[in-house]
């Protein structure tokens, strides 16, 4: 995957970023961090998009998705939800 | 077009090139076994091998972290792969990876993250979802404040 799609990603979540030597950024549910990505800056435009996907706890499909525009936040936390990483109230 | 014989190479884990059993010189190949092979083929063949003696490893244990205040206390086991001529190298367990040029500076990039991620997953002021707790502890097992 390319930069301006992680950041897309990033800006879709409303995800909290942290710039140091790598950009790391959080998603973030009722002030509890909940998942957590990176990409390394530089030059380099390779950002292994599988690596990334396993972070965000997303299968393929879902991933697509995401950056596609069909998944949005909410829906994003229905799917953590549904697996157990947000827990239900 | 060059000429080789048709005879696949073993090449072992070590990277030892030798003759399949019951093969022991070009004199006792059968005339039969020599074929023609176009020269992408032989390319191909030869990519192939270089692959198989690599001198890469397919894991290492890291033992350093890139920060004073931080110590190792167990040998984190990373998994290398190439991706895109980018060398990765991951911990399974924590999903967490870092990827560079070359094994040394994806090794070096995953240890300035990890060092990070020890502070940023230990700030008691933010709160953490079951799965990134999981991961802290999985890293406190494995490095220690020494400072």
């Amino acid at each position: 995957m390319k930069a301006h799609e992680f950041e897309a990603i990033v800006k879709k979540l409303h995800m909290e970023t942290r710039e140091s030597k790598h950009r790391i950024a959080y998603f973030v549910h009722n002030g509890v961090r909940i998942v957590k990505t990176m990409r390394s800056h530089g030059n380099s435009k390779f950002i292994p998009e599988h690596l990334i996907r396993k972070q965000l706890h997303l299968n393929r499909d879902q991933f697509v998705s995401l950056y596609s525009c069909s998944i949005g936040e909410p829906e994003y936390i229905q799917i953590l939800t549904e697996k157990g990483i947000i827990e239900s109230p | 077009m060059a000429t080789v014989p048709v005879t696949p190479l073993v090449v072992s884990q070590a990277g030892v090139t030798s003759l399949p059993s019951g093969v022991s010189s070009a004199e006792d190949r059968p005339s039969s076994s020599w074929v023609t092979m176009e020269q992408t083929e032989l390319q191909q063949l030869i990519r192939n091998t270089e692959e198989h003696i690599s001198a890469r490893p397919d894991s290492v244990l890291l033992g350093t972290v890139m920060d004073r205040r931080l110590r190792v206390r167990k040998a984190i086991p990373l998994a290398v792969s190439v991706e895109e001529d980018q060398v990765i190298v991951s911990w399974d367990d924590t999903n967490e990876f870092a990827y560079g040029a070359s094994t040394g500076d994806a090794i070096e990039e995953f240890s300035k993250l990890v060092g990070e991620l020890y502070f940023d997953l230990n700030d008691q002021s933010i709160p953490l979802g079951k799965d990134l707790a999981r991961v802290r502890d999985i890293l406190n097992e494995y490095i220690e404040k020494v400072r």
